[in-house]
C-alpha cells in the first residue's frame, strides 16, 4: 500500500464527497479527523476502507453530550495514520448504521459501544452483551453522563463495608 | 497442634487467581515463587487446580464479571481453605473504588484471611504475608 499523507487523505475525501464532509482537520502528525452526517457515515467508512486502503478499524468510541442532546460516534481507522470519522446522533434515538458488512471485525467495537452507551447499530447481526455481566439491569448504560452511579454500584455479597 | 494443621502449615499449596488485575501483582507473585525468593522453603507450591490448593491468592479488583467464577473456584477448594488478598485492588478495590463494575474489595465477596497491601506489593511483602498466615495457622499469633 502506497503511503498516503495526511493532506492526501483529506484531499481525496473532499474530492469524493464534497460538501458532505462537514469538517476535516489534521490535528497533529498522523491524526486526521473527518466529521460527517449520520447518513453519509457508512459510505465514508467504506471509502476509507476500500479506496484509501485503511481497512483496520482500531476501535469505535462513543461520547455522551447530554447538554447538547447528542452522542458522538467515532470510528478510528488506519495503521500508520489514524483517520477518525466522527458523526453525531440524537441522544433520544441513538441509532446508526452498522459497518460490520464493510469491516467485519468492527462488530466487537460496536457491541462495546452498544453495551456501555446504548447505541443501536442497525444491521449488526449480533448486537449482544459483551463487557457487562449477564445480570446487568436492562436499559442502564454506565457510560452515559446521567446514569445513577450510586444505584448501579455492586452490592457487597457479605460484610458491612460501604462502597 | 492437630495432624491436619501440622501438615497444612508445612505444605500450603497456592492457587493464584487474577480477578481483574493489571498484571503487576501477578508478576510479583510469580517473582516470589522463583528460586531467588524461594517460597518453596515454606513448602509453598503453585498448583493448577483449586482442588489441590489450600490457599487462594487473589490479585486485582473483583469485577462483576469475574464474581461468579471466583465463587466457583472458592467453592471447589477443599476445607480447610484460606484466602490471601494481594495488592491494593484485592484489598479494597484500589483506584477502582466506587466504580460501577467492581466490588469494594475481595472481602465483599468471600472471607479473607490475610491482606497484603501495595501497588504492587514486593515479593518480600508477599512472602511476609504468607508466612504471617502460616504463623496464624500454627497458633503463634
Amino acid at each position: 500500500m502506497s503511503e498516503l499523507t495526511e493532506e492526501a487523505i483529506v484531499e481525496r475525501l473532499r474530492e469524493k464527497f464534497g460538501d458532505r464532509i462537514k469538517a476535516a482537520e489534521i490535528t497533529g502528525p498522523r491524526r486526521v479527523f473527518v466529521t460527517v452526517d449520520p447518513p453519509d457515515y457508512k459510505e465514508v467508512v467504506r471509502f476509507i476502507a476500500r479506496d484509501l486502503g485503511l481497512v483496520h478499524v482500531q476501535t469505535i468510541t462513543g461520547v455522551d453530550y447530554p447538554d447538547e442532546k447528542r452522542m458522538e460516534i467515532m470510528v478510528h481507522m488506519g495503521r500508520r495514520i489514524t483517520v477518525t470519522v466522527r458523526t453525531s446522533i440524537p441522544r433520544e434515538k441513538p441509532e446508526i448504521d452498522t459497518i460490520t458488512d464493510v469491516v467485519p471485525g468492527s462488530s466487537v467495537h460496536e457491541r462495546e459501544v452498544h453495551d456501555l452507551l446504548g447505541v443501536v447499530f442497525k444491521g449488526n447481526p449480533n448486537l449482544t452483551r459483551i463487557l457487562l455481566p449477564e445480570d446487568w439491569p436492562e436499559g442502564i448504560y454506565p457510560l452515559r453522563k446521567d446514569v445513577p452511579l450510586e444505584e448501579i454500584r455492586a452490592k457487597p455479597l457479605r460484610g458491612e463495608r460501604e462502597a | 497442634m492437630g495432624l491436619i494443621r501440622w501438615a497444612l502449615t508445612r505444605s500450603p499449596w497456592l492457587l493464584h487467581f487474577n480477578t481483574g488485575s493489571c498484571n503487576a501483582c501477578d508478576i510479583e507473585v510469580l517473582a516470589a515463587l522463583t528460586p531467588r525468593y524461594d517460597l518453596e522453603r515454606f513448602g509453598v507450591l503453585l498448583k493448577g487446580s483449586p482442588r489441590h490448593a489450600d490457599i487462594l491468592v487473589v490479585t486485582g479488583p473483583v469485577t462483576r464479571q469475574v464474581r461468579d467464577r471466583l465463587l466457583r473456584i472458592y467453592e471447589q477448594m477443599a476445607e480447610p481453605k484460606f484466602v490471601v488478598a494481594v495488592g491494593a485492588c484485592a484489598c479494597s478495590s484500589g483506584v477502582f473504588r466506587n466504580c460501577y463494575n467492581v466490588y469494594p474489595g475481595l472481602d465483599a465477596v468471600i472471607p479473607v484471611d490475610a491482606y497484603i497491601p501495595g501497588c504492587p506489593p514486593k515479593p518480600e511483602a508477599i512472602i511476609f504475608g504468607i508466612a504471617t498466615l502460616l504463623k496464624k495457622l500454627r497458633g503463634e499469633l
